[in-house]
């Protein structure tokens, strides 16, 4: 059965139930309601986003569920992200950032992890004018501020 | 973000968990909200921390959040009480810690290791401090790595009855007893992972009078597989004593590996490996390297059944492997992320004809040739410009790849006249290792920048380059060059030393998808590295105490201490602190006088390995059909080589590397 879904600017999409499904809110919510002709809304949500992650989903709807991958390791984890899924990351930082706060509210947690790997990746192996540039954040930190936080973790400093 | 405040902390949280510590480094020093939400991840997981005084005060205070600490401590001094205490220092203010690697950079005495065991046992056994006000500690030790020197029997006694219902994973390096072995797996029963990385000690052979037996035997072995069965993770390396019956019978028993390492055990047939290989049918992780496993073991794990379960496969130096068991590996097991045949192969070319290799995902690629003691050397076979091609065509297809290794394979692959272009499409490409390439200037500057992401690249050393490392620090600050000196004597051992090197290197542990593999440190207490490291006094830990200094020891280990002379890595090294480039320069080994004697043995293992390969053609080889679905591709290359490749000259350099070690190698350029 399908079900439809409201985006923050009133755009209905519809969608089979197990792709609005992937969503733990959306499959919560309807579980609490019960089946229901009426849409969703997604008041967080644009429809420029809903688009992307309702694409996301169709893509992965026969995902089995998500093992809970505990480790905690960075150097374990591998940052292999799917070739499909680094394609539809590839989108302009704020798409992403939206991508990724959507899933976080959706409840997606695999989208939630391949927009956070993703950001990783963007700061990986840059110092951190260059995250800032990337990122278009101010430094908020005095100089002396900086010089304090390097030299209290000069220890954890690869050799 | 250009709206920063709207991240949730949360969200913030998740990303910097995929961050490794260098980066989280420079995450913290971005701006308040990202230093507030980043740093406390550094004091998760700690590896090689310096011990400093900021460090000790620090720890005071963050102690308390680490869950995994890898400590190295130097033990160069010899007094047996400053280890130990050092680690008190440490595990004092660390009460919630779940993991623990302590290692020490010269194999402790017995009393050392009697006191460590001792300390490791107060601060992280069942009646740890608690934390704090609370009264109770509830975290448990579940994972050890040890390598601190010779456990005896005694010692196992008394040690790991008190982690009996904690212990999970536990990795042992050095000599342990076999007694003492015997003792650990009736004393752990909740074991899923075990690894012992063997190395004869001197201690217990030389100052004991009575004989004791050290690692696994095949009594031992076989009640190893009756004891835990329900091991999933196993790593037997360097292994002298147990043959084909124990590793037998302990693979009927062991059914549910899914890791396996039999790193350089030499005395176990293929039919054991076979035997296990095949009992062993979860297997995902398998590492044979410089064994005697051959082609059926290959075809084993490439049956239909069993073939996407395989996701790293490495048999460096094993001469069994040929062309046509690896044609059956790179066809079927679709899901490979790792692959390692350097040195195994006698001609490297063959690999890459046949139609498209269907591992596609792979992201770390080690090829490579048999070096047999002589560079130039030819397998009697002329390199076609259509086989070139080929090969490269592969390599462009692996468009994951991380880390490519073509040490040895020589110019006669012209790759920068006919593999540049595809070397450069390999946008992932973080670390490449061209040893014993011919290069110019110019071809690797371009390299460079066509390959931003790079951050190790590995290099034949060549006095005429020196200049090239401060052009490639203005274009990639982050680039680490590597640049190897040619080793005299290029036999099995050299490579599996360079190996076990790259380990230690921190990027290569990242890599690493199973640490419990990782022997950074089997080198350094090595018996013929002992040696060593008497000679010039140095190791890594005293020269990592300077402030931005990278040193990596690298001294190459043979099994023929007689004749090791041994340079250790000097070190260049920028001032500026945000452009470094480094500059390791490895050992060169100079062992001319075991040289004869390598080569005989080496002879000997190639005539072997001849013999099989002509044996078993690759199947694909002589296929037309085949053949032709590369057509396409192949042309395509073959125009970006019909252009590039008659202008430059290959030899130029040709002498300059001659000259290092002139007398050893006979050069002899391929000319087509």
């Amino acid at each position: 059965m399908p079900v439809t879904l409201t985006s923050l600017d009133d755009v209905k999409f519809t969608v089979d139930k197990d792709v609005a499904e992937r969503s733990i809110l959306i499959k919560n919510m309807i579980e609490d309601v019960g089946e229901s002709d009426s849409p969703i809304p997604l008041p967080n949500v644009s429809s420029a986003v809903l688009k992307k992650v309702i694409e996301y989903c169709e893509h992965h709807r026969n995902d089995p569920v998500q093992v809970q991958d505990e480790t905690d390791d960075p150097r374990k984890r591998s940052n292999d992200i799917e070739e499909w899924d680094m394609k539809f990351m590839a989108v302009d930082q704020e798409m992403l950032f939206e991508i990724i706060l959507a899933a976080n509210y959706l409840d997606i947690k695999p989208l939630l992890d391949v927009g956070c790997k993703t950001v990783a990746n963007i700061i990986k192996g840059k110092t951190p004018e260059e995250i800032r540039k990337t990122f278009n954040i101010v430094n908020d930190f005095t100089p002396e501020e900086e010089a304090q936080i390097k030299k209290e973790n000069e220890w954890a400093e690869d050799r | 973000m250009s709206d920063k405040n709207k991240v949730l902390p949360e969200i913030f949280d998740i990303i910097f968990t995929h961050l490794d510590t260098t980066s989280l480094l420079n995450a913290i020093l971005v701006c308040r909200t990202w230093h507030d939400n980043a740093w406390h991840r550094l004091w998760r997981h700690l590896h090689h921390p310096t011990l400093s005084a900021t460090f000790f005060d620090q720890l005071e205070k963050h102690g308390h959040r680490v869950q995994s600490l890898s400590l190295l401590l130097d033990s160069s001094l010899g007094s047996h009480g400053v280890v130990p205490m050092e680690l008190t220092r440490v595990l004092r203010h660390t009460p919630r810690l779940a993991s623990l690697t302590l290692r020490l950079s010269h194999s402790g005495s017995q009393e050392t290791v009697a006191s460590l065991l001792r300390v490791i046992q107060g601060f992280l056994g069942p009646n740890r401090p608690a934390h704090n006000n609370s009264t109770t500690n509830n975290d448990v030790l579940t994972k050890l790595d040890l390598d601190i020197g010779p456990i005896t029997h005694e010692e196992a006694a008394r040690f790991f009855p008190t982690f009996q219902n904690t212990l999970t994973d536990l990795t042992l390096s050095g000599s342990v007893s076999t007694s003492a072995l015997q003792l650990m797996m009736h004393t752990l029963p909740r074991l899923h992972a075990l690894a012992t990385h063997e190395r004869q000690s001197q201690f217990l052979n030389s100052d004991d009078d009575d004989d004791v037996q050290e690692g696994f035997t095949d009594e031992t072995l076989t009640a190893l597989g009756k004891t835990l069965p329900q091991l999933t993770h196993w790593a037997m390396t360097g292994n002298n004593n147990v043959s084909h019956a124990g590793l037998s019978s302990f693979g009927d028993a062991c059914r549910g590996l899914t890791s396996l390492d039999l790193t350089s055990c030499l005395n176990i047939g293929f039919v054991g490996i076979e035997h296990l290989i095949d009992k062993a049918a979860l297997l995902t992780h398998v590492r044979l390297d410089h064994t005697l496993a051959g082609n059926s073991i290959l075809q084993l794990l490439a049956t239909p059944s069993r073939a996407a379960r395989l996701r790293v496969l490495s048999v460096a130096g094993s001469m069994g492997v040929t062309v046509f068991g690896l044609h059956h590996v790179v066809m079927a097991c679709v899901n490979l992320e790792e692959l390692d045949i350097s040195a195994s192969l006698h001609s490297l070319l063959e690999v890459f004809e046949g139609p498209f290799w269907r591992c596609t995902r792979l992201a770390i690629l080690r090829v490579g040739c048999q070096l047999r003691g002589r560079r130039g050397r030819t397998d009697g076979h002329l390199i076609t410009n259509s086989e070139r091609c080929q090969m490269f065509t592969q390599l462009g297809r692996l468009g994951r790849l991380r880390e490519l290794s073509l040490d040895n394979v020589g110019d006669r692959l012209q790759l920068w006249e006919t593999g540049r272009a595809v070397i450069e499409r390999l946008k992932w490409l973080e670390t490449l290792s061209l040893q014993q390439f011919v290069y110019k200037r110019k071809d690797v500057i371009w390299l460079m920048t066509q390959l931003p992401g790079l951050r190790r690249l590995v290099l034949t050393k060549d006095e005429e380059h020196m200049g090239l490392i401060n052009d490639l620090r203005d274009i990639n600050r982050r680039l680490v060059v590597v640049l190897e000196e040619v080793a005299a004597d290029d036999t099995l051992d050299n490579s599996n030393s360079n190996s076990n090197i790259d380990s230690d290197d921190d990027d290569a542990f990242f890599y690493n998808p199973h640490p419990m593999y990782d022997f950074s440190l089997a080198t350094d207490s090595e018996p013929e590295s002992d040696v060593v490291d008497e000679e010039d006094g140095e190791d890594g830990l005293d020269q990592s105490d300077e402030d931005e200094m990278l040193v990596t020891f690298a001294g190459h280990f043979l099994h023929h201490p007689v004749s090791m002379d041994t340079d250790d890595g000097s070190v260049e090294e920028s001032d500026e602190e945000q452009s470094e480039v480094y500059l390791e320069e490895h050992s060169a080994i100079d062992s001319s006088i075991s040289d004869n004697h390598d080569d005989d043995d080496e002879e000997e293992t190639i005539r072997h390995a001849h013999s099989t390969y002509s044996l078993y053609r690759s199947p694909y080889m002589s296929e037309d059909s085949q053949a032709s679905d590369s057509l396409d591709e192949s042309d395509e290359e073959g125009e970006i080589d019909a252009g590039d490749y008659d202008d430059e000259p290959v030899e130029e350099c040709y002498d300059e590397e001659g000259e290092i070690d002139a007398g050893d190698y006979d050069d002899e350029p391929v000319e087509e």
